[in-house]
């Protein structure tokens, strides 16, 4: 049986509330919870604080310039949104294919946003933890156990909207005691495993922003064992700006291929200018290829994962073809 | 804590931990076995219950959260000797073996016609993709769901 | 009253064969002939207890809550091999709530002083909630000396201290016919460890009444639970009674009783209170039973024309820490073809992992993946059809015993089979799919499995004055249909609606019954049940005789009423009931011994189409054509249902199922549903299922054997195989990973 280890549940209703709460080193922040309750299960966080989210961030999805998203809105909304399945195809898509129906109708796109990296060595249970001894990611005294002369932690980045939202040069909301701020969604990540999220303590991610879509297509695909429950052995996200045939601007993004998700600018490049002929896609997907740097600590071995790379870019891009 | 909720149509209370889940509140507090504690960690649906209407797993739902809220479980579905159509189909079709799945199943299935009265074969494994079974195969499953469909909506 | 007397018998279970004496009484009767009329039997009727699944209402043990329990959980070593030292209590049994903590000190037969794998029970928390006694459990602070360990398979075969031949067989001279050969194939396969993940826990709740024990069990087998658990505690069989109504899943992983069993039995007992001991999705993984990894050589020899000259088959199995039996994967080899030579050995291997346990077919599921494989790469040498060199060595008569089978219709399966998967579209080089990247194939494999069921097996049907019938078994229903397939046979024989017959089954307070595994709960209870309705029949007869005022051998039953066969005169049964007043009709029911001089077994064909991804190695399977003989079957949608299950685990162990062991700490890094990937609904392809219509009258009164295991056996191979046809790409090792598949591609 799993249960939960004890903790306070705290339920504040401002942003400002909740930021304090989260000063708290003891604290963390929850919203649908897919993510933080099975770790907690298993023991890999044991917060004194729970700080619900529930009623500090929406979950509303609204056109204007752009569109805007707040955090709170479920992976179902989202991907059953018939706005963001037109224009923002990438994202849609992306969060249709998170785990399970029950899961996303509870999961919310802050969540993904803030989604934990994952390794077989650290997503596992506390016997089994216990046993092997900890690692690096719960223990700092403790080496990583993928690569024991590794500096840092090597678990892999997971969320599938987030190199959609990079591709659709998406930014996020992030609010807390002194006010807020905007920024770019992948200046959010860093290639550590631990420290994968530059966010302060107290920070809350309250809204997503997409630009206007006008002109732009995009397309997110996974590679996953089953057609269900599983996170990411890659994932690579494409947009396009086209005039006429011609691509003018364009942005690949990568997830699971690193401790962090990935915007590929050198896929840009070749992309831009062209006609996304084959010749320009295989060039892209080499730049991505490249690029990734994917351990074999979730799922699929390194060569498939890199592999997977290259294959999922050029099916992407000849999607966005029409 | 005490925790309030609608359960089935009625307004019950139980004393849990609010750390505990909906499931173990349903289950140990409130009489209600039906749904099922397979994983307890969201893998497998086996205890998908309805929250306000939306599907969801009652493993991982606080009852402190479940507070206020509107439940229902497979128990509800059908009214005493009565089966739901969703649950005759099940059996009709002969989509259940050892029915440790079914519950949930019923649950999700009665989710998707109600918000997707004719799906098709992929919008019904889409639905359903949240829910393990390693008994039938699934086959019977789908079956069962189309039955429920022409059942509801002819 | 029927006579009764000993006999020997022969049933081949879990593929093995056992030569028993069985208890039975009075004569058999024959099956029921092609062209008998029935109503019920060979009919789709719905499963009796469905509605109480559906609606949430079917009570499994771990939703037992009895006033005043307690619960137990297991603390568990987490090194593969060590010797415990000292077990400290203290901090756990401060915690408020905790009742009693047990390891080896206060209870020697429960722990034991070495353990040998990560899981193995080393003490026992008890709460007043599972919450306080898993939060005690962590609290328990054990030594231990650390001992050197094996995990891996192939580590541990080289260590000769591991492993025991437990089986060889021999028949002609395999030296001499491999020199016979043109073309020789030889190859090593290995299979992963498949771990069952019955949706419901394994586990036990026990109650004390004085000297008394009640045990509600998840289980495949109450009496061999009664059985196992009275020997533990030193009960007498009548003091101990084994209930189960319903249960959510074994596969073979629930066909005795379990140390959980024992924990909650002894633990009852000394707390004076109900114990409860259900494993976790964790401990599912990890210590309730698996089926063994193997390393497999198959070595086949065949003359040009597709004729098999020699056949060599070598399995090492690795059991865990269980060195009392293995299961028998080279069965296959041994008994499916015509071959005049072969020989075959079995070795079982231990290794410090979490006990073996019979899983759907062990060792014919493993041994089929080798050897179908290898047939397929020698159909390959030959330029022959894969489909035309199994058909040239047909076996007509058992290769391994010299004897006819009781029926045989393995051709028809692969015709009918081919037919319906389209085998005409099959290309050697495998066909195109919509992009250059994707390649398409088609793999056959043959399936055979014995499952005949046998005695001993008991039932009684109490005819009530009403008319309704209760039929007594000591049967447990694992949800593969034959409580309603037993409650057919009773209504056919009793000429009664279905809904008039209730089985009072699911404990041990009843006429023995048959462990609901091994394929042969049918096909060992259906036949006593018959007799058993036969039995009430004829009482039934002279009933109606006396008040007809005709001779009881003039009336037959039929449709409700008591027909007199001259003159026409006709009685509704119900007016025979309602002048039975309080009259109970009991009739009893034995299972009759096997014939002996034919060979029961099941056959089958599996044909696979897939689509292999070039560029990824995924492998996407497109269609699975399933067709079985078992001669007459008693629930037809039961039946289909058997087998798309079957099918769909063994698809899993085909592509995404598999133990994963980290070998140099010896945990298992998938114990979970997360990363122990079982496929899910979107993962299944069309399965199309097709019965041979032929009866099996020698096999039993029913004139059919079992289904349970048969359907897991031949997918895995079909699918290896359809994947080289498909690109090439041979994968001699499951699961068929797409890295597998890439590295298969670049050989």
């Amino acid at each position: 049986m799993l249960r939960l280890p004890r903790f306070d549940f705290a339920t504040p209703t401002t942003a400002a509330e909740a930021a304090a709460l989260l000063a708290d080193p003891n604290a963390m922040a929850v919203a649908g919870g897919t993510d933080v309750y099975p770790k907690m299960k298993r023991r890999q966080f044991v917060p004194r604080t729970l700080v619900s989210l529930r009623r500090v961030v929406d979950g509303n999805i609204s056109n204007g310039d752009g569109v805007r998203i707040g955090a709170g809105a479920t992976l179902t909304a989202i991907a059953e949104h018939a706005l963001l399945r037109e224009q923002y195809r990438a994202l849609a898509d992306a969060a249709s294919v998170i785990s399970t129906p029950q899961l996303r109708n509870m999961g919310t796109l802050g969540g993904n946003l803030c989604l934990d990296t994952r390794c077989n060595w650290y997503d596992q249970s506390l016997f089994w933890r216990k046993a092997e001894g900890y690692c690096m990611k719960t223990h700092a005294e403790v080496v990583c156990r993928v690569a024991p002369s590794s500096a840092r932690c090597l678990a892999v980045a997971s969320a599938d909207t987030v190199p959609a939202l990079i591709a659709l040069g998406a930014t996020a909301t992030i609010a807390n005691v002194s006010g807020s701020r905007q920024v770019d969604i992948v200046e959010l990540y860093r290639e550590d495993g631990i420290n994968y999220l530059g966010l302060a303590r107290g920070d809350i991610v309250t809204e997503v922003r997409l630009p206007p879509a006008r002109g732009w297509r995009s397309a997110y695909l996974k590679l996953r064992e089953r057609g269900a429950f599983d996170f990411p052995i890659a994932g690579v996200a494409a947009a396009v700006r086209r005039e006429g045939a011609e691509v003018v601007a364009a942005r690949v993004a990568i997830t699971a291929l690193g401790s962090s998700p990935k915007r590929v600018d050198a896929a840009s490049e070749a992309l831009i200018g062209t006609r996304l002929e084959d010749e320009a896609i295989e060039r892209a997907a080499e730049a991505v290829f490249a690029a990734a740097r994917p351990m074999d600590n979730t799922s699929g071995t390194i060569a498939e994962r890199k592999r997977a790379a290259r294959v999922l870019t050029a099916r992407t891009l000849r999607s966005l073809r029409e | 804590m005490r925790i309030h909720l609608t359960v089935n149509g009625l307004e019950r209370e139980a004393d849990v931990w609010e750390g505990s889940s909906l499931l173990t509140a349903l289950r140990e507090d409130l009489g209600l076995p039906g749904s099922k504690n397979a994983c307890e960690q969201g893998e497998c649906g086996s205890c998908s219950v309805l929250l306000d209407d939306q599907l969801l797993c009652s493993c991982l739902v606080l009852a402190a959260a479940a507070e206020g809220h509107r439940i229902r479980t497979v128990e509800d579905l059908g009214k005493d000797e009565r089966l739901h159509p969703v649950q005759r189909a099940f059996v009709d079709a002969g989509a259940v073996q050892c029915g440790f799945c079914t519950p949930g199943f019923i649950v999700a299935s009665y989710a998707l016609l109600r918000d997707n009265p004719e799906p098709s074969e992929a919008e019904i494994r889409e639905a359903l993709s949240g829910n393990l079974c390693r008994c039938t195969g699934y086959g019977k499953i789908i079956e069962a769901v189309r039955r429920a469909s022409r059942e509801m909506y002819r | 009253m029927p006579s009764a007397r000993v006999v020997k018998n022969r049933t081949e279970f879990e593929g093995k064969i056992y030569e028993e004496l069985a208890l039975v009484q009075g004569a058999d009767i024959p099956a029921w002939s092609a062209d008998a009329e029935l109503r019920h039997v060979g009919r789709s009727r719905l499963r009796v207890d469905g509605p109480q699944r559906v609606s949430g209402r079917a009570r499994y043990t771990t939703d037992l809550m009895l006033p005043g329990m307690l619960h137990a959980r297991v603390v568990r070593s987490p090194h593969p091999h060590a010797r415990v030292i000292r077990v400290d209590a203290k901090r756990a049994l401060a915690l408020a709530g905790v009742r009693s903590v047990v390891d080896r000190t206060s209870a020697p037969e429960l722990f034991d002083e070495e353990v040998h794998y990560v899981g193995a029970p080393v003490a026992v928390v008890v709460g007043e909630t599972e919450e306080i006694a898993a939060d005690a459990a962590h609290l328990v602070e054990i030594e231990y000396e650390s001992l050197p360990f094996v995990v891996d398979l192939e580590e541990a075969i080289a260590d000769r201290t591991r492993v025991q031949r437990k089986e060889s067989y021999s028949r002609g001279d395999a030296r001499r016919g491999f020199r016979e050969a043109d073309i020789v194939v030889d190859a090593r396969y290995t299979t992963s460890t498949q771990l069952h993940n019955c949706l419901e826990p394994h586990g036990a709740v026990a109650q004390w009444d004085g000297e008394r024990l009640t045990l509600w069990e998840s289980t495949q087998a109450m009496f061999d639970v009664r059985k196992g658990v009275a020997k533990a505690i030193r009960a007498r069989l009548d003091d101990v009674r084994v209930i189960c109504d319903y249960m959510g899943g074994g596969f073979g992983s629930k066909l005795g009783h379990g140390h959980y069993s024992e924990i909650a039995a002894v633990l009852a007992k000394r707390l004076g209170r109900p114990i409860r001991c259900v494993m976790d999705r964790r401990e599912e993984n990890l210590v309730t039973g698996n089926r063994s990894a193997t390393v497999q050589r198959v070595r086949v020899g065949a003359t040009k024309d597709g004729k098999l000259t020699a056949l060599e088959h070598v399995a090492w199995s690795g059991t865990g820490t269980e060195d009392g039996w293995v299961a028998s994967t080279t069965g296959p080899s041994n008994g499916l073809y015509e071959v005049a030579n072969v020989r075959s050995e079995q070795f079982l291997v231990l290794t410090n992992t979490g006990p073996f346990s019979a899983f759907r077919a062990p060792g014919y599921v493993e041994g089929t993946f080798a050897l179908e494989s290898a047939m397929d790469e020698l159909a390959d040498k030959l330029a022959l059809d894969p489909l035309a060199l199994r058909r040239k060595n047909y076996a007509k008569l058992d290769p391994q015993s010299g004897k006819h089978y009781s029926l045989k219709r393995l051709d028809q399966c692969y015709s009918r089979g081919a037919e319906l998967a389209g085998w005409s579209r099959r290309k050697a080089g495998g066909t195109a799919g919509r992009h250059a990247y994707l390649r398409r194939g088609m793999g056959v494999s043959t399936q055979v499995w014995g499952g005949g069921g046998g005695p001993p097996a008991y039932a009684t049907i109490h005819l009530n004055a009403d008319g309704t019938a209760i039929v007594r078994a000591g049967l447990q229903d694992i949800g593969s249909g034959t409580k309603t397939a037993i409650a057919q046979i009773a209504a056919e024989e009793l000429s009664l609606p279905l809904e008039r017959v209730r089985l009072s089954i699911g404990e041990t307070d009843a006429p023995y019954g048959p462990a609901s595994g091994g394929s042969m709960t049918t096909a060992s209870l259906g036949p006593a049940v018959r007799l058993a309705a036969v039995d009430v029949r004829r009482q039934l007869l002279e009933v109606a005789a006396g008040l007809m005022e005709v001779r009881a051998s003039e009336i037959h039953l039929t449709d409700g009423h008591a027909v007199a066969g001259r003159g026409g005169k006709k009685l509704a049964l119900d007016e025979v009931f309602s002048k039975l007043q309080n009259y109970t009709v009991i009739g009893r029911g034995s299972r009759h011994p096997n014939p002996e001089d034919v060979r029961l077994r099941s056959f089958g064909a599996h044909f696979a189409e897939v689509e292999v991804d070039i560029r990824t190695g995924a492998v996407r399977v497109l269609k699975i054509v399933a067709v079985h003989q078992i001669g007459r079957i008693v629930n037809p949608l039961n039946a289909k249902s058997q087998v798309e299950g079957g099918v769909t685990q063994a698809l899993g162990y085909a592509v995404s199922e598999g133990r994963v062991l980290d070998r140099l700490s010896g945990h298992v890094m998938n114990a979970n549903l997360e990363d122990y990937k079982i496929p899910t609904v979107k993962d299944v392809p069309d399965i199309v299922v097709e019965f041979v219509p032929d009866l099996d009258r020698r096999a039993n009164n029913l004139g059919g054997i079992g289904l349970g295991e048969p359907p897991i056996i031949p997918t895995a191979a079909a699918i290896a195989n359809a994947v080289a046809n498909a690109c090439g790409a041979r994968v001699r090792t499951l699961p068929i990973t797409p890295a597998r598949v890439l590295e298969a591609l670049r050989r």
